[in-house]
Parts: structure tokens; sequence; C-alpha cells
């Protein structure tokens, strides 16, 4: 049973997207996953999924994912860093904004660390539809799993 | 292994290491503009429309010197090409947001044209920490996109990072007086903090400057008023009689999808609760 999702997964990392989404990556490296083409040719939602081994506990892989949204070589905007926890490890949710022209770009970037593996989730979407999309974009950083852990 | 500094405050309320997320703030100016131009120079731009040509004694004024230097006038007192644009943008445009800033005995405002997926955006000087030194008292002038409107209204208000908790043990409420008078307080004399102050009132009344926003769209009426307790955090003030307010701690992504929504919802026309 689908349930209109589908998975993915990069080694020890699953993740489910709604089943009409695209796959962006080219089946190696990190998963890139995106909504369909829009009409109005605007922004595409989109979500990458990236980890690494590492020892590195939540508050300091949190710290550094606020590090590097300063290191982008574009106008960014921090707006908040909160805790969320997920089965697999404690985690942090960091939510800000960057600038691409006159295109002002929403990302959610959750953040696990399972004390042997960091794994970050980012889910991208134009700031106009942040707030339609947030459920979704939240139900798909729900499904993450993280397997080599236990 | 970089070292990670801590919030040795946070760590120890909330019971688990918590970097530190103080300082972001100051380390994200609001973004450059197109131009810098004096309110007054901008309104004049403004009333200048439609006029072919200005009386000598307009244009001989300061605000039209402003305007012939940023290239918005031309020699006859009218709106250039550039500046017509400008003119057009704001005269046309059908949605509007604005936004003040009241704290330490100053109110700044930032306001939004908003035309289908184009903006004009014009910022006064953010208000968020009157103790730095000002070198800058004009306006940034941004003509954006709709989107990137709402960005630069984040940026405006300063939402960044803050580690929130709830209020107990202590008072959640605090009398109207002393709100008025903590986010009045010039820099440096904070008046004290009523008897009894919860954790989170505490730490807040310790942080730096508060500022009361107050930011709402043009046509609904509706808006949402929230107050930034230096780098620490928000507080929503909720009426509780005439003469006292519960102040609730939300976090800064929630101050975000209020704006957000505020923002989308007013432009598809929804009414509010």
């Amino acid at each position: 049973m689908s349930n209109g999702w589908r998975t993915r997964r990069d080694g020890p990392v699953q993740i489910q997207v709604p089943e009409e989404w695209a796959d962006l990556d080219e089946g190696s490296g990190p998963l890139v996953m995106a909504e369909p083409e829009r009409l109005d040719g605007g922004f595409r939602a989109n979500v990458v999924v990236l980890h690494r081994a590492s020892e590195q506990p939540v508050h300091e892989a949190g710290a550094l994912a606020v590090a590097e949204v300063f290191a982008l070589p574009a106008p960014s905007h921090v707006l908040s860093n909160d805790v969320w926890d997920l089965p697999d490890g404690p985690g942090r949710m960091l939510d800000f904004l960057w600038w691409q022209g006159d295109v002002c770009v929403s990302v959610m970037r959750w953040t696990i660390a399972t004390g042997r593996r960091v794994v970050e989730v980012t889910a991208s979407v134009g700031v106009l539809d942040r707030t339609g999309y947030e459920e979704l974009l939240v139900a798909i950083a729900a499904r993450l799993a993280v397997e080599d852990d236990r | 292994m970089t070292e990670i500094r801590l919030d040795e405050d946070a760590t120890e309320k909330g019971g688990a290491p918590a970097e530190l997320l103080t300082r972001i703030a100051s380390r994200q100016p609001y973004p450059a503009g197109d131009a810098l131009v004096s309110v007054a120079a901008f309104d004049f731009l403004f009333a200048s429309r439609g006029r072919g040509l200005q009386s000598r004694r307009r244009r001989g004024t300061p605000e039209a010197g402003e305007l012939v230097e940023l290239g918005w006038l031309d020699s006859f007192g009218g709106p250039s090409p550039a500046g017509q644009e400008i003119v057009d943008l704001r005269s046309r445009a059908p949605m509007s947001f604005r936004a003040t800033a009241r704290g330490a005995g100053v109110t700044t405002t930032w306001t939004a044209w908003v035309d289908g997926a184009r903006a004009l955006v014009l910022a006064e000087p953010q208000n968020l920490d009157r103790s730095a030194p000002r070198v800058e008292e004009r306006a940034t002038l941004h003509v954006t996109s709709n989107g990137s409107a709402l960005g630069l209204l984040l940026s405006w208000m300063g939402v960044g990072p803050a580690w929130t908790f709830q209020h107990e043990p202590g008072k959640d409420q605090i009398s109207r007086r002393a709100l008025d008078a903590r986010v009045d307080a010039p820099v440096g004399q904070v008046p004290p903090v009523e008897p009894d102050p919860s954790w989170t009132t505490a730490r807040a009344w310790s942080a730096g400057q508060w500022t009361w926003f107050e930011v709402g769209s043009g046509v609904s009426r509706f808006g949402t008023a929230a107050v930034r307790t230096g780098d620490v955090g928000w507080l929503v003030p909720r009426d509780v009689d005439r003469s006292t307010v519960r102040l609730d701690p939300t976090l800064p992504g929630d101050v975000f999808r209020e704006v957000a929504t505020m923002w989308v919802d007013s432009l598809e026309g929804r009414r509010r609760r």
C-alpha cells in the first residue's frame, strides 16, 4: 500500500515523498525530490536529504546548521531554530530565508543527530507558498528514518 | 572540533545543552536596497505625480534637491522615468502592508505597496537597538517582488532564533503601565521589574531593547502585535483587563507564521478571525 507516498533510500537513510514528486538526483549522492513543474513557472517546492557519519551531539550540529546559513553565497536571514526530535534521534528545526535575485525562498532544515550519524532534511519553497505547503513538508520530514543506529 | 558556545541559562532551564542563539540578530542587518531616501522626499515625489512641471518655489526645496540627486525628478520638477516607475507602483498598488516598531521612545515605520507580483518597499531604519550608533536616518527603498517584500518585513522586524520557555513558575502577567514603561525606556534606563517575575519575564526584562511591533494590511484592518524582547525572544501581549496584560511567550517561528499568514490571507482577500 503506497497511500500516495513512495519511499526513497540512500544507504541507512530513507524518506517518503508524495508519489507525483520527481526525483532530481542521478541516483547517487544526496536525495533530491521536487514537486511537479508548476503551470505558473514558479519556484518548485523541493526536499534534499544529506547525511554523514558523525558523533556530533545535536547542539553542535544545530549550531553548525546556523553557521552554514551565514556562509551561503547569497543574502539570507535566519528566522528560528527550535528543538525537533524524531524517534531516531534528537533534532533541531532551522527556519531561514534566502534570496536569489528577487525570489525569496523559505527553507526548513531538520537536523537529526543520532550519535553515529547526522542527517539533514532541507525543504525549500517560495516564501508566499510557505504557509500553504508547511503541513506537507513537515509530513515529509516526519517520514525520515535512520536505520544503521539501532 | 569547533568549540560551540552554549546559552547557559537556556541549557539549565531546558535541561539539555542549548547552543547560543543571541547575537544572531545583530549579524543580520536589513538588506541594502535600491536607494536611500528621506521620507519627506519620498512623499514629495508622490505629491509630484501628474505634474509636468513644478513651481520654482517647490523646485527649490531640500526634498526636490534630494530627488534630483537620486535622478527621480527631472529639471522641470516632474518625475523622471525612474521616479515615475516608483510613483506608478505606489499609486496602482491595490494592497499595502504597514508595520510600526515602537521602542526606546522612538517609532519607525515599514511600508510595502504590492501590485500583483511586484512590490515597492520603504523602510525607515530598524528600531531593534537604539544603543548602537546611528549613521543612517534615511529610509531604504526596494523595488522588488511580492514574496521578497514579505522577507524584507521579517528581516526588518529582526525575527531571529531564540530559546522560548513558558512562564511558570512566577507571574505571567504585568501591569500595562510597567509594559509601556519597559518598551519606552531609553536604552540603559530600564525600570525595575515588578515583583515575582517568571524566569521568562526576568530574562527578557534584563535583555536589550524591547520593541512593540504592530503589523497589518491596508485593506483587512486585521493585524498582529508582538513585542521583541532584545535577542532573547518574543512576547505577545493579551489584554486581561484594563490595567493588566498577560505576556504569552511565542516562538520566533510562530511570529514568522503569523506575519506570513496575515500577508497571504490579505492578498487572497480572506477574512481573518
